[in-house]
């Protein structure tokens, strides 16, 4: 009985060191369940019973499934998003861009479950504080004290073409009009780089007029108003994210050049 | 600022006058092993010690579980309600043998709690084991009818009535005994069920609360994380 009392008490070593180090939660949560039996067999054998009762359920049966439900993923995340140049495209019928791609490391790192519904431009933000938790799409000034915004996930410039008269969709200034369609956008308006660059893309010129640097600002991942806790995993995830250089610089390369 | 230095300095000085103040004593116990069972008539001298000899101790330990559940519920409930299909598992072996073997989980568990005076067990083992058990169930029926009998039983709110029964039954030793938290003097034959004085009686309120309490924690967490 001894021996045996001395292999259990070295199994419940080598568990405890495996639980401790091991990254796989489903597996350190197994090998828990056979910690607290092997726990509950050494009080047993220490002439423990009512102890080894009490061990047996709650470590390995009570706290199994709490641990379990604890882990499992958390639930939908409805995201809305807003085709952007670059940020948020359509090919194909597939979802592809930075700020997609991104927010999908985001979701896995987490374990949510996401789906992703497009929405128009004119109903964004109403569609956001009804039924969405995330809305993606470059937006990097917004004048809504309701919604939450990130930290800004990539740097960016707003410029300038000519006397501003409108602006593009991602910046709103108060006294001007935000248009949508980046078609129509030839003279008088301010514009994000991005757009601006997908504008040069469509083959525009601004000779007639001077194009001037605004101002330099970043890009946000707005959130829904009771989504606080979400927006700071965000955050928190984001400054993780940026100091990998690699894999940051990486996926701006492939996706926006 | 003022406000946290103040209340430092006032909980420290309250800890050391305290501390200055109360005479610890002589920390090894007199009573020998015949004497703790001729006196509770307990044959489980575990038993004899948590529930007659630090009775006080215990209440305490009942207390900070009730208010432990009460956290857990009140942090649970800010979380938003989980609105996905329930997951019932439709292998016929869970479906059949579940109901069979949650029948006998209670029952296990309702010896555990009678025969806590004899043998091994006790109430805390008991409401554990029942509280598991009902996770069982909980695989093969639907939530709602789950969420039905735990709505209809009020157990939420009876459970925190336990510590209170045990305030009663500890005043109530001035009665029977000389002081508080006294055994009830019919200790009976040691070794029937009928010994022990009140154990039963502490195991059961126990044994209530403490599986009042994991099923609270299993149903909120069910309920606002989803099964599995």
């Amino acid at each position: 009985m001894i021996i045996f009392n001395y292999f259990m008490i070295a199994v419940i070593v080598i568990l405890a060191l495996y639980i401790s180090l091991i990254k796989n939660h489903i597996n350190a949560l197994l090998a828990y369940g056979m910690f607290g039996a092997a726990l509950s067999a050494v009080f047993f054998i220490l002439n423990a019973p009512d102890v080894a009762i009490v061990e047996i359920t709650v470590g390995a049966a009570f706290i199994f499934f709490i641990y379990l439900i604890a882990i499992k993923k958390v639930g939908k995340v409805r995201v809305y998003y807003v085709l952007t140049p670059y940020m948020v495209e359509k090919r194909e019928n597939k979802i592809m861009g930075f700020e997609y791609a991104l927010l999908n490391h985001f979701i896995e790192a987490k374990g949510l479950e996401v789906e992703y519904v497009e929405v128009s431009e004119e109903e964004s933000f109403q569609k956001l504080e009804k039924s969405g938790d995330i809305l993606i799409g470059g937006h990097t000034k917004i004048n809504d004290n309701e919604i939450l915004e990130s930290e800004e996930f990539l740097p960016t410039k707003i410029f300038m073409v000519g006397k501003p008269n409108k602006t593009s969709y991602g910046y709103f200034e108060e006294d001007l009009e935000a248009k949508y369609k980046l078609d129509e956008f030839n003279d008088n308006f301010i514009i994000d780089l991005i757009r601006y660059k997908y504008l040069l893309y469509l083959g525009k010129t601004f000779n007639n007029n001077k194009v001037e640097e605004l101002k330099t600002t970043g890009y946000k991942i707005l959130f829904n108003s009771n989504n606080d806790f979400l927006k700071e995993e965000f955050n928190d995830f984001i400054e993780e994210f940026k100091n990998d250089k690699d894999k940051y610089e990486e996926l701006i390369r492939r996706y926006i050049g | 600022m003022i406000k946290t230095i103040i209340s430092i300095i006032l909980l420290s000085s309250i800890f050391f006058i305290f501390i200055f103040n109360v005479n610890i004593g002589d920390a090894t116990s007199t009573f020998t092993p015949e004497l703790i069972i001729r006196e509770n008539g307990s044959q489980n001298m575990v038993s004899s010690i948590v529930l007659d000899f630090r009775l006080f101790d215990t209440f305490f330990e009942v207390l900070v579980f009730t208010i432990a559940i009460i956290g857990v519920s009140f942090y649970m409930e800010k979380l938003p309600e989980y609105k996905g299909k329930d997951t019932i598992l439709r292998s016929p072996v869970i479906q059949i043998m579940t109901p069979i073997l949650f029948q006998i989980i209670v029952l296990i568990s309702l010896y555990i709690a009678l025969t806590g005076h004899i043998g091994p067990g006790g109430g805390f083992a008991a409401g554990v084991i029942l509280g598991t058990g009902l996770i069982g169930v909980s695989f093969v029926k639907p939530m709602d009818e789950i969420e039905n009998i735990f709505k209809r039983s009020k157990i939420e709110k009876f459970k925190i009535l336990s510590p209170l029964l045990i305030i009663i039954y500890g005043i109530l030793g001035l009665v029977w005994g000389d002081t508080y938290f006294a055994n009830f003097p019919l200790t009976g034959e040691v070794g029937s069920l009928l010994s022990g004085g009140s154990a039963v009686l502490i195991n059961f309120i126990i044994g209530f609360e403490v599986f009042a309490g994991t099923w609270t924690i299993l149903y909120k967490f069910i309920k606002h994380r989803g099964l599995l």
